[in-house]
């Protein structure tokens, strides 16, 4: 962005806050002990939390033992939510929480490559082989330019531009102010950009 | 909010907000309104877009494989203990319920208008600043040898100063009259003929209104 970051941050107030109903009533029902609700949370959220652990962990063993002890926190501390509007704001958060506590327990087996074609399966059966290989090429670039960002910035650019979360909802995950959130997420774009640059010029 | 019918400055403008299509629609438009006159927002709208166009590409080309069912993870968080830390927020939870909120701060409320009613009506009674309480057992600790007592006063006979403590009066008017005066009572002659004693008396000692707030000594 091209943009002065103060006058950006400024400008917080013209956007306008989305309220996910569905999301709110789900929390609503999940902390009253409705397990239905908690079955749709299951069902609406795994699915990014997974690629978003994975994006954090880069190993899949350890992303789906992650994703496992996230849901499971998830389901023993819905009680204690107490921002229904962020329900997915905090469930990133306990994510990021997890991925941070395996990492620190990983014991250096850093298995660090690209994640084995058995891990994904084609979700877009129409397209062609030429539009799947580059898509794949594009995705594998963009993976190897998001792993170089230090792992707080990489959260925040992945929160946002891949699992669109509002910044309030970044900010609950993160446990930062929204300020913050906006700096940070300045900062991690002008890195991945500078990373592409870096990769374009070899 | 309402749109202002100035043309926006490019600091005004959030275009990550515009990207992520999560301005209202007036506003939507009043900063497409600028981009598209202002060259270098409009590159960086583009970049924004191109990199959202990019994730996305990621997200749908690469779904996960099957997840973990769903019922073998809530009996694990069934089954697994809670930390301790999770359980203590479980208990301020549920003391933070609106109703709990509500006898709570009802009970501190109480609390602290006894605390205040203590403190303003009754502790003034006894301990009226510049009051001097004088009963017959602090007159008995003056020197005799200076003739001073503990406040460094005159121990003579009619030397009561005119500073008498205003609830003094107050007892004396109320009570109607006068009771004697101990003969010990070097006050006795002087223009307060009793003696007082600032302290508080239980309620079945009192037998006047003047009773409650200074209760005369050894009546």
């Amino acid at each position: 962005m091209t943009l002065g970051l103060g006058s950006w941050l400024a400008s917080a107030e013209l956007v306008e806050p989305r309220i996910d109903e569905l999301a709110l009533s789900l929390a609503a029902r999940a902390k009253a002990g409705d397990r239905l609700a908690l079955r749709s949370i299951y069902d609406r959220y795994a699915p990014a939390v997974r690629r978003f652990v994975r994006d954090m962990l880069r190993d899949a063993p350890a992303a789906d033992d992650a994703l496992q002890d996230t849901f499971v926190r998830v389901f023993q501390r819905i009680s204690t939510l107490d921002e229904p509007e962020h329900l997915a704001g905090w469930i990133f958060g306990i994510a990021r929480r997890v991925c941070l506590e395996h990492r620190r327990h990983q014991t250096r087996r850093q298995r660090n490559t690209e994640l084995s074609s058995a891990d994904f399966e084609a979700a877009d059966p129409g397209a062609t082989p030429e539009a799947l290989y580059a898509g794949s090429q594009s995705a594998a670039e963009l993976d190897r330019a998001v792993d170089r960002l230090e792992p707080d910035r990489r959260a925040i650019l992945l929160l946002r531009c891949d699992h669109q979360l509002s910044y309030d909802e970044i900010a609950t995950a993160m446990g930062f102010s929204l300020a913050k959130v906006k700096v940070e997420l300045h900062r991690a774009r002008l890195a991945l950009r500078a990373v592409f640059r870096e990769m374009d010029e070899r | 909010m309402s749109t202002p019918d100035v043309a926006p400055r490019c600091e005004e403008l959030d275009l990550d907000a515009l990207a992520y299509g999560e301005l209202a629609p007036s506003d939507e438009l009043w900063a497409r309104s600028h981009i598209a006159l202002c060259q270098p927002c409009h590159r960086a709208h583009e970049e924004l877009l191109s990199e959202r166009r990019r994730f996305s590409a990621r997200a749908r080309h690469a779904q996960p494989a099957a997840l973990p069912s769903f019922d073998h993870l809530l009996a694990r968080a069934e089954s697994e203990p809670v930390g301790l830390r999770s359980r203590w927020q479980a208990v301020l939870h549920s003391w933070a319920a609106p109703w709990r909120g509500a006898v709570l701060q009802g009970a501190v409320g109480m609390f602290a208008i006894g605390m205040l009613v203590q403190v303003a009506i009754l502790r003034p009674a006894r301990t009226v600043e510049g009051a001097r309480p004088r009963t017959n057992a602090a007159l008995s600790q003056g020197d005799p040898s200076t003739g001073l007592d503990p406040w460094g006063e005159s121990i003579a006979e009619g030397a009561c100063d005119s500073e008498a403590p205003v609830c003094e009066e107050q007892a004396l008017a109320l009570a109607g009259s006068h009771a004697p005066a101990p003969a010990n009572d070097p006050c006795a002659g002087a223009q307060a003929p009793v003696s007082i004693d600032w302290s508080i008396q239980p309620s079945s000692a009192l037998e006047s209104p003047a009773d409650a707030v200074c209760a005369p000594d050894s009546i």
